[in-house]
């Protein structure tokens, strides 16, 4: 049915109905069911540490969200952020402990980059969906990655311990990362050619190509940028843990492909929101903190988180309907 | 208005159906008799569909009965409405392609043998015989792929009748076929209506209306207008019934050219698609391409665009070789292209209006941030220039009526200054009103100075439009047709 035709005035604004339908609104809504529930029963819930330390738990996730959400805006998968998350931590250990920090730093950053890039050119030369290209790229990696660390696990030797600290001793430092990576995705995706052309390739790459986007440069840069995310995330990570096993990230990946969705992301592409991404990731904190709170025997953990999360994505999928 | 003789199986009275913020149908009666077509004309929006859905079952009204075959019913469920014996041929088919015929007719009721496995021999049997019973001859061995539009279509219809079939809805049969395999499909609805089947019709066009008789009923705004008999009725008091007022008609600006050529379209060709076309165009005209579906037309417009592999074609702009060899070239020599199919290439359906305006123009910036007032603000001004009927330039595309999408491609393109216009099929499954306003919008800009070259199997179209009109067949132009000459006799001449 054509609505439009009915209605001749120039509005202009987004329906206020619209915004009960959102994913943000929704995602916002059962984080305060959850926490009023887990307040009710532990009122520790609500101290300042633990609201923090839910933040922190949830920073490395979300700052990968961000790159992995990066990609699905254009239509895209890559599942190779986990085994990449070990390298590039691997990486790191292996440098910091004979060079400079800043050095390393970059040089783990652009080696993000760089193999982000070569996985967007894989995934859009190789004439199959990206979700098996990366598959197939991630299982490499993660064999590069027992490689690289022979199998072993590797230590910072007590070097850069700077993203185990708390800002006055109270905000971690990691939040913080967390925070700048979601503003840059709010500038990007809102406000920059180049993030509206990630939304223009996901939301018809033919209509896109038709309109003269270079769509394969697009989808190349999106994998880049991802790939420079994960990097951030793995030196956030690895930092705080002081450790890097070859293992470390590779249970990375289907939590923040989950978190992205929940979070509002369109799975076939051109949707999805820096906020959305955040709250998504947050949800995922929320939940295991809560968990904890609320006594539950650890062994029931995964299974409640899992149910949970069926629920909010049932439920969004109503909202939304 | 009594069939005399004929049983009356289906009424429907009083049926409304409202969604929220809008009335789909306002109390609306229509019945069917027994071996009649009775069509449902009305513009995009009128609620045709959500009648023939209410039907189907996949849609319950509000309020309204319903009596089929004497049986009274408050709603439908798809299986009960399956079991009654009412079919749907929709407008785009679901068929399966990597099957064959046979078993595409029983898909969802796979013929087995007698020890219970599935048995294709049995399917195929079982199709010869509906396929006997339609009149038609096609092998039921065939794999889907390989069938023409038409063929498909046919199928759908032989598949609708693998259960037993009292009333078939037929959506936009025509909309993806040529006119001249039209007739194949009217005479196997004769078929069909000779056996007792009631026929709902559905179409925007209205010669076919005429052709095929009985009543037609007209909806406007969910409301129901008249039912009459097809005999009774002109083409201009349908049209009125449908648009409300009467119709305007499209009437052609007279124009005048500047002497020479402005834009040298020099021997396109690949393979067997496109052979050696060739044509020149002055500035402000409206060049239309006629021929059948295969003769060449999109893959020529694709090719000039940048968008399709070419073996030799040149395009020349006031004397300077502006050929794109990719979309990106073409976009900068201010080529635009509207392909057919709005959907699948042509809009980012889940997006906002405005960002599908805006889409061309920003590739062709060179800023690193958006302006999204400027960006606004223009989407608004397109919205005044070419009327697009949308509440906010924040709506979503998807929501937008076939005709107002249309403009919305437009728009991105005359925002982007384009200054050569290639339009494929631009007004399929657009109502006669949006058509009128589409004709409007090439003649102002054609005049504004604007190149347009018109794909259209409408040759009514073509002719009320053009300046003037190149026939292609079998990939090549076989016939550029001027002034008087532009007729449908000719047209057709040409084309077949």
């Amino acid at each position: 049915m054509n609505k439009s035709t009915n209605t001749k005035l120039d509005s202009d604004r987004g329906s206020f109905a619209s915004i009960f339908k959102s994913q943000i609104f929704f995602l916002i809504g059962i984080m305060i069911i959850i926490g009023v529930i887990v307040s009710i029963i532990n009122p520790r819930f609500l101290s300042v540490r633990n609201l923090f330390n839910i933040v922190l738990g949830v920073s490395t996730t979300g700052i990968v969200c961000v790159g992995m959400g990066t990609v699905l805006i254009t239509g895209n998968f890559d599942l190779t952020l986990g085994p990449l998350i070990s390298i590039l931590g691997i990486v790191m250990a292996l440098m910091i402990t004979r060079y400079n920090v800043i050095l390393t730093l970059i040089t783990v950053i652009a080696l993000g980059v760089a193999i982000g890039a070569f996985n967007g050119v894989v995934a859009t030369r190789v004439r199959a969906h990206s979700f098996i290209v990366t598959l197939a790229l991630s299982v490499v990696y993660e064999g590069i990655a027992l490689l690289l660390a022979g199998g072993t696990y590797i230590s910072l030797g007590g070097r850069f311990r700077v993203f185990a600290d708390r800002l006055w001793g109270v905000i971690p430092t990691p939040a913080l990362v967390l925070l700048a990576a979601i503003i840059g995705a709010f500038i990007v995706y809102r406000f920059t050619k180049f993030g509206r052309m990630f939304f223009a390739v996901g939301g018809n790459e033919k209509a896109a190509y038709l309109g003269g986007v270079k769509v394969r440069l697009y989808k190349i840069l999106a994998f880049s940028l991802a790939g420079g995310m994960y990097a951030i995330g793995a030196i956030v990570l690895i930092s705080q843990l002081g450790v890097v096993y070859p293992s470390t990230g590779f249970g990375y990946t289907l939590p923040a492909l989950a978190a992205i969705a929940v979070g509002g992301v369109a799975l076939y592409g051109g949707k999805g929101s820096a906020l959305g991404i955040f709250l998504g990731a947050l949800l995922f904190g929320l939940i295991s903190n809560a968990l904890v709170l609320t006594g539950v025997d650890p062994f029931w953990r995964d299974v409640a988180a899992g149910l949970l999360i069926l629920l909010a994505v049932g439920i969004s999928g109503i909202v939304q309907d | 208005m009594e069939q005399l003789g004929k049983k009356k199986i289906l009424s429907m009275t009083g049926i409304s159906k409202a969604y929220p913020g809008v009335v789909a149908l306002d109390s609306v009666d229509f019945d069917l008799y027994e071996g009649e077509v009775h069509s449902l004309v009305g513009k995009n929006g009128a609620g045709k569909s959500t009648l023939i859905e209410i039907l189907a079952g996949s849609v319950r009204a509000n309020r309204g009965k319903m009596e089929i075959f004497g049986k009274k019913f408050d709603y439908l469920t798809p299986a009960e409405s399956l079991n009654l014996g009412i079919g749907t041929i929709h407008q785009v088919d679901q068929l399966i392609e990597g099957m064959t015929v046979a078993e595409n007719v029983f898909i969802d009721n796979l013929k087995t043998n007698r020890a219970g496995f599935y048995s294709l021999k049995q399917c195929i049997e079982s199709t010869k015989k509906i396929l006997d019973f339609l009149d038609v001859s096609i092998n039921p061995r065939r794999m889907v792929a390989t069938l023409s539009p038409v063929e498909r279509k046919i199928l759908c219809i032989a598949r609708a009748f693998s259960q037993e079939v009292k009333i078939l809805i037929f959506d936009e049969p025509t909309a993806s076929l040529d006119r001249k395999v039209e007739d194949k499909l009217f005479n196997i609805m004769k078929t069909i209506k000779q056996k007792g089947v009631g026929i709902i019709y559905i179409s925007h066009n209205l010669d076919e209306i005429f052709k095929l008789k009985d009543r037609v009923t007209i909806l406007r705004d969910g409301k129901k207008i008249s039912t009459q008999n097809v005999e009774e009725i002109d083409e201009e008091s349908l049209i009125a019934g449908m648009i409300g007022t009467k119709a305007k008609g499209y009437e052609k600006k007279s124009k005048s050219f500047a002497k020479g050529m402005k834009l040298e379209v020099k021997r396109y060709s690949f393979d067997d698609v496109v052979r050696d076309v060739s044509f020149n165009l002055r500035e402000g005209e409206v060049f239309g391409l006629a021929g059948l579906i295969g003769s060449g037309r999109t893959e020529l417009l694709q090719m000039m665009f940048g968008a399709c592999r070419k073996k030799t074609g040149q395009l020349i702009y006031e004397g300077k070789d502006i050929t794109p060899k990719t979309p990106v070239d073409a976009i900068k020599n201010g080529i635009g292209l509207l392909t057919e199919d709005k959907k699948t290439d042509g809009l980012m359906m889940n997006m906002p209006v405005y960002k599908n305006i805006s889409l061309v123009d920003l590739v062709k910036s060179r800023d690193f941030f958006l302006r999204l007032n400027k960006e606004r603000n223009e989407a608004r001004q397109m919205k005044e220039n070419l009327n697009i009927a949308v509440p906010s330039v924040r709506q979503i595309v998807k929501y937008l009526s076939g005709g107002n999408q249309q403009k919305v491609v437009l728009a991105k393109w005359l925002l982007a200054e384009s200054k050569i216009l290639l339009l494929d099929e631009p007004t399929v499954g657009i109502d006669v009103g949006a058509k009128e306003e589409i004709y409007n919008l090439i003649n102002d800009l054609s005049r504004a100075g604007k190149i347009f070259i018109i794909v259209s199997s409408d040759n009514q179209e073509l002719m009320a439009i053009s300046d003037r009109v190149g026939i292609m067949h079998r990939g090549n132009m076989v016939k550029i047709l001027e002034g008087e000459d532009i007729n449908e006799e000719n047209i057709l001449k040409y084309s077949l």
